[in-house]
């Protein structure tokens, strides 16, 4: 079964739909920044005006107090301070006439600084009345700061009068002046009220739209991040999915592949191991009758049949060893491998007569279970099998670190072989440089397979007819 | 020795080796050979039904037609209590661990890999010896 391979989704940060996205969060939360910088600025100004106004109001009242005291007692300190209070009122009715005809920075601060506002809410003053003095809201609240302004100018005019005739006023006319001062009075306390609701209202209601907009854009956001995070989440589902379905796809393949592997061993293995019955049985019921002739053929028969298995199992081996994951990962003893070793392969290290030293400066390695053992195998029986006739057997195993990685070495002193002419051939599968000896040629292919596998690499060093060095990294 | 065996096994010439390794090595009793798992189950309850002696030893190979090992093993079990005193032994030439491990689960006396050979077949007259247990 071929498995559907499916390329996972990747997509870029920067793209189009994603760039989108940004720019509605950006452009939403630069505009609840500027909203909420006028908010606070609106705010301040309408609170400035209002401040304004009290200051308005009681410079006002208190002139009307002291213009009173003046009609009654005729003192100059009365009437010095009529003037001076009056002249608060005085000052911000020049600059909402400085305002209204586009006067100086400087005449419309100096008026509002003689009606006692503070410095530091001049310039809010100002920006208010120029931004909004169109607007419905602030129009209502100029319009009855002017007629204030226009009782203001009565009460002035008013006072002069009392100042320049007090000496020939009478009881009555000082009466009369008295009670127009009062009716006075009440029209601007009437006004100065309104004004002051006028603009509280004017504040709530700039307060409630920027407070709408603050939600909308808040929402707009909010929304925003909660649709990317959920489109996210769910191409990550997706991503899941399809990563789970090629996987169980590939574990399928592969045990399918296991499973081929093995039939088809299991099928080329079933005749030889009838003709190796049929051999035995002919050698049991005919060994009598064969000549010596019939009997060298029955051998050869025998030792082919043999080689035939044995190629077989070895190829079955590297099929195995070439898809296996090599992913059963653990502490291995090297002293446990090698007596492993020497226990399965008692006799031909006798018959060889080879003598073995082992130097293990690192006695443990993670690695795979089966690929240490295929490793330490095929290097030692390659160690004892390409010995040589003319001295005596003779093998070095060390283990040992290099830098951060754990080093497998033997060495032997057997026939070696010429680097420079098989160095390329030398782990390809089925070649072999001796033929003197049983071999399949693909021991060395194997080790190569599992070393790279592991991610570390095989080094030879060799010398015809003075022995062999095989150095393998275990990473 | 006189004790029979049924072979179980589609390999035509596997069952004709193994009749003649079993004679040569001393089997006098009755061998007999079947080639799929069902032909060895109607055989075997054809056996029980008429009370005729059952095969003391089987030997089982695994991948075979119409009925493999396993399945053979699944149905033969739930027979009757007499299949307790037949010794089941697998002879196969899978190579493949999952078939061991999977054989391994069922009440059998041993597991052989083909050719049979003389070594293996004195183990399993070694197991005749044996009080039969119950499965």
């Amino acid at each position: 079964m071929k498995p559907e391979v499916k390329e996972v989704e990747s997509r870029s940060f920067f793209d189009k739909r994603n760039i989108q996205l940004v720019l509605l969060v950006v452009i939403s939360s630069a505009s609840l920044i500027v909203i909420n910088y006028y908010s606070l600025k609106i705010t301040s100004a309408v609170r400035a005006y209002i401040n304004g106004e009290s200051h308005y109001s009681k410079g006002q009242k208190d002139a009307t107090v002291y213009l009173t005291a003046y009609l009654t007692i005729g003192d100059s300190s009365s009437w010095r301070s009529f003037e001076e209070e009056l002249h608060v009122p005085i000052g911000d009715s020049l600059a909402r006439v400085g305002l209204k005809y586009d006067s100086s920075y400087a005449f419309i601060r100096a008026g509002f600084l003689q009606g006692r506002n503070h410095e530091d809410d001049i310039n809010n003053l100002i920006w208010l009345f120029k931004a909004f003095h169109e607007t419905y809201f602030m129009k209502d609240a100029i319009q009855l700061w002017t007629e204030a302004d226009v009782l203001i100018g009565q009460l002035k005019i008013m006072g002069d009068e009392v100042h320049q005739k007090w000496h020939v006023l009478s009881r009555d006319e000082k009466d009369n002046i008295l009670k127009r001062v009062n009716d006075l009075t009440a029209h601007l306390s009437i006004k100065e009220r309104n004004f002051s609701d006028l603009m509280g209202q004017n504040a709530r209601r700039i307060n409630v739209i920027l407070l709408i907009f603050n939600i909308f854009f808040t929402l707009l956001i909010i929304s925003v991040v909660v649709s990317y995070a959920y489109k996210g989440y769910k191409r990550l589902l997706k991503t899941q999915g399809d990563l789970r379905r090629s996987n169980k796809d590939l574990v399928s393949m592969n045990q399918e592949l296991d499973n081929f592997i093995y039939a088809a061993s299991h099928d080329l293995k079933s005749p030889i191991n009838n003709l190796e019955g049929l051999m035995m049985l002919c050698q049991m019921e005919a060994q009598a009758t064969l000549n010596a002739s019939g009997s060298e053929l029955m051998g050869k028969m025998k030792l082919s049949i043999a080689r035939l298995r044995k190629t077989i199992d070895r190829l079955t081996e590297v099929m195995k060893t070439d898809k296996s994951p090599m992913e059963d990962l653990e502490e291995n003893s090297f002293e446990n491998i090698l007596n492993e070793f020497w226990f399965e392969n008692n006799y031909l290290l006798q018959e060889a007569g080879a003598e073995i030293n082992t130097e293990l400066q690192v006695s443990k390695v993670r690695y795979s279970k089966v690929g240490i053992k295929s490793i330490v195998q095929n290097l030692l029986t390659n160690a004892v099998k390409y010995r040589s006739p003319n001295r005596k057997c003779n093998i070095q195993i060390k283990s040992y670190l290099q830098g951060e990685s754990v080093v497998l070495q033997v060495s032997d002193n057997g026939l070696g072989m010429d680097l420079e002419k098989n160095r390329d051939r030398l782990f390809k599968m089925f070649n072999r440089l001796h033929d003197h000896v049983e071999g399949t040629g693909v021991g060395l292919y194997m080790i190569k397979k599992i070393v790279e596998k592991h991610g570390g690499n095989i080094f030879v060093n060799s010398q015809p007819n003075e022995g062999t060095t095989f150095s393998v990294t275990l990473n | 020795m006189n004790k029979s065996v049924l072979l179980i096994d589609d390999d035509h010439v596997s069952c004709f080796i193994n009749e003649r390794i079993l004679k040569t090595f001393g089997v006098t009793g009755s061998i007999y050979t079947v080639h799929n798992g069902k032909e060895a189950l109607n055989f075997i309850e054809a056996h029980n039904e008429n009370q005729e002696p059952l095969p003391d030893f089987i030997l089982l190979d695994l991948h075979m037609p119409v009925m493999d090992g396993f399945e053979f093993m699944d149905d033969f079990l739930k027979l009757s209590d007499r299949m307790n005193s037949v010794k089941v032994f697998i002879l196969t030439s899978s190579s493949n661990p999952r078939d061991r491990e999977k054989a391994e689960q069922y009440p059998i006396k041993g597991y052989m890999n083909k050719p049979l050979q003389f070594e293996e077949l004195n183990r399993i007259f070694e197991e005749a010896k044996n009080p039969v247990q119950k499965i």
